[in-house]
């Protein structure tokens, strides 16, 4: 376990990762004063989306990053093997990416016309650009598990670190998007 | 496993709770006030938001000014949505 005051990962990808919470941020706020201008319109469209499958996520990047998270601690703080932990952290990242597609999928062939939608429009403005976030952490999930599975992985804690850090902006976020999309009245 | 793995897993059975929380809230009009279901409803989401930086992110351990930076954005972000998702009926 971490004990001392310290910065996980490298202190310059933070500002990355703050720059990120920014683009982000001004997503979130912009959703909300179009919605705050047409609530009605943003209630019923947002009626038509498949809760299930918003929840389904969230509990699939929630888990991941569980699992990302152990794998940290038992690589870095135990000696422990965590390569099974990232794979099982990649799954549930695909699987959110499975039905994300799925979602889009029922959306295209009902004939929606997004461009007519405000709400339709930022749905897949954002959430899209949410899911090239999902694709990158992917990538970088696959490179911390080759990381961890090679040979003095000690030495690679601060790229395992940066990682995890990357996926667990990418669970957050998710949780913001989810409310704002899918739960809000 | 050990103390801290435990305490993650607890963590993520906590963050579970609050989004079926949320989820039921939202889907059952438990909160009739639309104002209050959706000021719950994020609130809730930036305290899951909260907890995934504190600990999945490790930044319960960071420096303080950078735990205050990013708690300081929660409640800034939390706080400046539910103003304007509300700004044309105030």
């Amino acid at each position: 376990m971490v004990s001392s005051s310290r910065v996980p990962g490298e202190p310059g990808f933070w500002v990355l990762i703050a720059g990120d919470l920014f683009v982000f941020t001004v997503f979130f706020l912009t959703y909300a004063w179009y919605r705050g201008g047409e609530p009605e319109l943003f209630a019923a469209t947002q009626a038509t989306l498949n809760r299930g499958f918003g929840l389904l996520n969230t509990v699939l990047l929630l888990s991941s990053s569980l699992f990302v998270a152990i794998g940290v601690h038992r690589l870095r703080d135990r000696g422990m093997p965590a390569s099974l932990h990232f794979l099982a952290a990649i799954l549930c990242g695909a699987g959110f990416v499975v039905v994300k597609i799925f979602e889009y999928g029922a959306k295209i062939l009902a004939g929606v016309d997004v461009a007519s939608n405000t709400f339709l429009v930022l749905y897949f403005a954002f959430t899209g650009i949410h899911l090239a976030h999902v694709l990158l952490g992917l990538g970088v999930l696959v490179v911390m598990r080759t990381a961890a599975r090679g040979p003095d992985p000690a030495s690679r804690v601060m790229l395992i670190e940066c990682g995890a850090t990357f996926w667990h902006v990418v669970d957050l976020l998710w949780i913001v998007l989810f409310a704002l999309f899918y739960l809000i009245a | 496993m050990d103390r801290h793995e435990m305490r993650l897993m607890i963590l993520w059975a906590v963050l579970m709770l609050i989004t079926l929380m949320s989820w039921e809230s939202s889907s059952r009009g438990v909160l009739h006030n639309p104002v209050l279901l959706t000021a719950s409803v994020l609130v809730l989401a930036f305290v899951k938001v909260r907890f995934v930086i504190l600990d999945f992110m490790e930044v319960r351990h960071a420096p303080v000014a950078m735990r205050i930076a990013l708690e300081a954005w929660g409640v800034i972000a939390c706080g400046s949505i539910i103003a304007l998702l509300f700004h044309a009926s105030a």
